[in-house]
């Protein structure tokens, strides 16, 4: 907390993640500027996700520290970490939609749980804004179940985005979208950014979304970092692992 | 060792989630449309399941009972043993061990599938605590809907016991109620509603654990349901003991 440089929104040190005694991540560190767009490349299994949940604390880490709005989220209890989160947004890598109710109700559910006296008229005018962005508008009363994988995950993106978080993360977000809708999130997080300064971390396989969208890049391979740069510096890397995922 | 661990690691997670859950607990009221939402959906599934369990016990009761008390010439004690009997010890346990296979299973699949498709995990990033918006609704429904079903449960069975004791046994109808409703105290309706509604409570919180805790895909899912069946059965058999011993312990002689 006390090196943190202000415009720091999250600064993972020394951090590590073990399954049992499969070692995921090892060793990390990294440090996230306020409003950039951080991605981060890897293959399957490199441990992306996880440490996309290990900073929003849906799990804990087995060592280091892990300080986010200069707070060191080791420390803080699941009631203490819910105003933070209130503050963060999440895009599951399989959307993670509740089931039991509509779409409308699951893009809205962060507005109600930060103003739960919402308007209703409020409530469906901030939904159907986001909903219009993502092409989604008559799904307004569907359920999630009645939705395909690509709509599952605009409907994903609409609710981690509807209350603009200072933080965003994105696990996968474009994975299984086709082209055009693609470039709408991808122009959404920049916009996000743009005009809000939002902080977003994106995870993503593919290279032309990561480059559309990242103000910085950063690759892991086993749990480690094995590249952090700009896009050029990217594609320019001598390192084999680097060269062969960006071919 | 391993093995050991583990169960001290589970006792461990399901005491805290209890306990969070009592603390809690008033938030039934704020989620009532879930509340009544689940309340809704266990009276459905399990009514009719419990009456027809219900009216043959009582009628089983009746048969074997009435043989034995006509040897001793107490034909007319039918009525108040089928109704002790019920009211005490076979409405509330075999409501709970009904309940236990048709709610526990799809309390522990339901939210089995929840967790294993992240649904929890997105709660809980958005900052919403799953305690009292998913579990606490569940088990004060299971709670509130079990001491009526008890109740209809009891009724039916004492009726099942009425129509097999006077179709087969001969019983005069007036004796048979007067002497079903003359033996009942106080204490033996206190009994039969006390035990509903810690069996309520019992059932729900470990099918709710089995649920949270579930891991593994699909199969995961499959593998928690049946768990949570197995547990709430056994747990609910202990209970209906513990509690009968605990009243004739400390209320009756
Ligand atoms: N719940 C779990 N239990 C045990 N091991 C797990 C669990 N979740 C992930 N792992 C392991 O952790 C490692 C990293 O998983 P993670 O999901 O972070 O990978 P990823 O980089 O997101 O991969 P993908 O691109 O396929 O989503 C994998 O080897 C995986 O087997
Ligand atoms: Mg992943």
């Amino acid at each position: 907390m006390e090196n943190n440089k202000p415009d720091n929104v999250i600064t993972v040190e020394d951090l590590s993640f073990t399954y049992g005694n499969e070692m995921v991540l090892d060793s990390l560190n990294l440090s996230v500027n306020k409003g950039e767009t951080l991605v981060i490349l890897g293959g399957s299994g490199a441990g992306k996700s996880t440490l996309l949940r290990l900073i929003i604390a849906l799990i804990r880490p087995t060592r280091g520290r892990l300080t986010v709005f200069d707070k060191d989220i080791n420390l803080l209890s699941e009631r203490q970490l819910r105003p933070m989160r209130s503050r963060m947004g999440f895009v599951f890598q399989g959307g993670a939609l509740f089931d039991s109710i509509t779409v409308a109700e699951n893009v809205g559910y962060a507005l109600r749980i930060n103003n739960p006296r919402i308007s209703e008229s409020e409530f469906k005018k901030t939904v159907m804004d986001i909903l219009d962005y993502v092409e989604m508008t008559e799904f307004y009363s569907s359920y999630p179940a009645d939705l395909s994988g690509g709509q599952r995950k605009r409907i994903a993106i609409a609710r981690a985005t509807i209350t603009h978080p200072e933080i965003i993360l994105y696990d996968e977000p474009t994975s299984g979208l086709d082209p055009i809708v693609s470039k709408r999130i991808n122009q959404l997080i920049n916009r996000l950014r743009i005009e809000q300064n939002i902080t977003s971390i994106v995870v993503t396989h593919i290279l032309q979304d990561a480059f559309e969208v990242a103000t910085r890049l950063v690759m892991l391979k086993n749990g480690r970092l094995v590249f952090e740069g700009q896009s050029d510096d990217l594609l320019l890397s001598k390192d084999p692992y680097v060269q062969q995922f960006v071919r | 060792m391993q093995k050991a661990k583990r169960l001290f690691y589970h006792v461990e997670q399901f005491s805290r989630m209890v306990g969070s859950t009592i603390i809690n607990l008033p938030a039934f009221i704020r989620y009532h449309r879930s509340t009544l939402d689940q309340m809704n959906h266990l009276g459905y599934a399990s009514i009719f399941l419990v009456m027809a369990a219900s009216i043959m016990i009582g009628m089983v009761l009746a048969l074997e009972w009435g043989k034995k008390l006509e040897l001793f010439g107490a034909k007319l004690l039918m009525g108040r043993i089928i109704s002790i009997a019920v009211i005490r010890e076979t409405g509330p346990l075999i409501t709970g061990l009904m309940l236990s296979g048709r709610v526990g299973a799809s309390i522990a699949a339901e939210l089995g599938s929840m967790k294993q498709s992240e649904q929890l995990d997105a709660m809980r990033a958005m900052g919403a605590d799953p305690i009292p918006r998913l579990i606490v609704p569940r088990i004060a429904a299971t709670m509130i809907t079990f001491v009526p079903l008890v109740a209809i449960a009891d009724a039916i069975a004492i009726i099942g016991g009425w129509i097999a004791a006077v179709v087969w046994l001969q019983t005069d109808s007036t004796h048979f109620w007067i002497s079903a409703l003359d033996g009942l105290f106080f204490k033996d309706l206190t009994i039969g509603l006390i035990k509903p509604f810690f069996m309520g409570f019992t059932i729900a919180s470990i099918s709710c654990y089995y649920g949270i805790s579930t891991y593994g895909g699909a199969e995961g899912v499959g593998r928690s349901a049946t768990r949570a069946v197995m547990a709430c059965s056994l747990a609910i058999l202990f209970m209906d003991f513990l509690i009968s011993k605990f009243i004739l312990a400390f209320f009756y002689a």
